[in-house]
């Protein structure tokens, strides 16, 4: 847990929803690019398409300009913003079952359109989506903040997650261990013998 | 330690499935999977065999599937600052009671050309409102068709990021917004000598 700088970035979040409340742009722009690259992570995890993935995002700080007025803890924003990703990601990609017909072995967000040289990247992206998506929460985040910047701070961890530093390193270790197990078994049963194996 | 790592290969195909057999696994190591049951029984990872530069390693491997850090595509940014400046804090917000969306589709009995064309209805609820709305989409644009009870409200702004637009209640609660852009959505209502009442962001 690092004692120093913990409270302080904590206190930077809850200083920023205060400003923005009172009118002050930059203090919302500064909350956007704080935590884009975590409500990111959690999106991409969705395998959604370009224009999905941009509405669930805008829906996303839309429903954060609302959640302002009505806070009650202003530190814990960072946790109520993941957990809306989550649910505004899984209603796109309901949504997006009914109002773009596909053929439904294309629901799944593999990419069948990429160019070769990029098939063997869409697939890994494919095994690491349906390892992290076998994960509970908040393991599941927590997986994919990690994997987005593997040295990611504790604190940053916490006030996403809602857990508290001194949880975070032990929640680290056991993600990183069943992520592994998972991806394992991906490439063991869903990987690209899958086919032949019948 | 590092001799014997096992960590896997990134690549697919690689490696990373030569810990131990395929056969040694689990009969039911699918998604069923507990998840609290892993790592000390998986083949060849015990606790000792994740020293902390080599799960640095494997995450790394596995988040390089993940694009780099993006900037946020300009138009997402844009509908940020417009809800921003479209905050509505003197109004009371409904909840998502009801969403045709969140009801499972059952591939087998109805058709996905079908779902594709039927109507979205979701049902909105305050502490002293309904809102029933019913959502349909032509390509890019979604028609809404509504009703709020008790009646009494006059207008309804249909706030879209890109957009704002006014629309008439009539005397019995129905209202009608065309031309709306897909993405988020909320509508708030005007209603002489009470408070505004506000639908939670949706994306439509």
């Amino acid at each position: 847990m690092r004692v120093g700088d913990q409270p302080c970035d904590e206190a930077a979040t809850a200083e920023l929803v205060r400003r923005a409340l009172a009118d002050d742009p930059s203090a919302w722009e500064a909350l956007l690019d704080r935590f884009w690259p975590k409500v990111r992570a959690i999106v991409w995890a969705y395998g959604l398409s370009q224009y999905d993935a941009q509405d669930a995002a805008q829906t996303v700080w839309c429903r954060l300009a609302d959640h302002l007025d009505r806070v009650r803890a202003p530190e814990s924003v960072g946790a109520w913003l993941a957990a809306t990703t989550h649910n505004e990601c899984r209603r796109q990609v309901r949504l997006a079952r009914r109002t773009a017909p596909r053929d439904p072995a294309l629901l799944d967000g593999a990419d069948h359109r990429t160019p070769e040289s990029w098939q063997l990247a869409a697939d890994t992206a494919g095994r690491v989506r349906r390892a992290v998506a076998l994960l509970r929460e908040p393991d599941r985040t927590v997986a994919l903040l990690v994997l987005n910047a593997p040295r990611i701070p504790t604190w940053e961890v916490a006030e996403f997650t809602g857990l508290h530093p001194s949880e975070v390193p032990a929640v680290r270790r056991r993600v990183r261990r069943r992520l592994r197990r998972l991806y394992n078994d991906e490439i063991r049963y869903a990987g690209p013998t899958a086919e032949v194996r019948q | 330690m590092p001799d014997g790592d096992p960590a896997p290969a990134a690549g697919p195909g690689g490696r990373a499935a030569a810990p131990g057999t395929a056969d040694d696994a689990p009969a039911d190591a699918g998604p069923g999977l507990d998840p609290d049951s892993d790592g000390e029984h998986g083949p060849g990872l015990g606790p000792e065999a994740d020293p902390p530069d080599t799960g640095d390693r494997f995450l790394a491997e596995l988040g390089a599937a993940m694009p780099p850090d993006e900037p946020m595509p300009r138009a997402v940014r844009a509908a940020a600052r417009a809800a921003y400046l479209r905050r509505r804090p003197d109004t009371v917000l409904t909840e998502v009671a009801a969403d045709s969306v969140d009801v499972p589709l059952r591939a087998g009995l109805r058709g996905m050309d079908t779902l594709a064309g039927a109507p979205r209805y979701v049902r909105f609820t305050g502490p002293a409102v309904e809102v029933d709305v019913e959502v349909t989409a032509d390509g890019d644009r979604r028609e809404l068709v509504g009703r709020v009870a008790p009646a009494g409200a006059t207008e309804v702004e249909v706030r879209s990021p890109r957009r704002s637009t006014r629309h008439p209640v009539d005397p019995d609660g129905g209202f009608l917004a065309h031309g709306v852009p897909r993405g988020p959505v909320s509508l708030v209502f005007t209603t002489p000598d009470a408070t505004p009442t506000a639908t939670p962001w949706l994306s439509l």
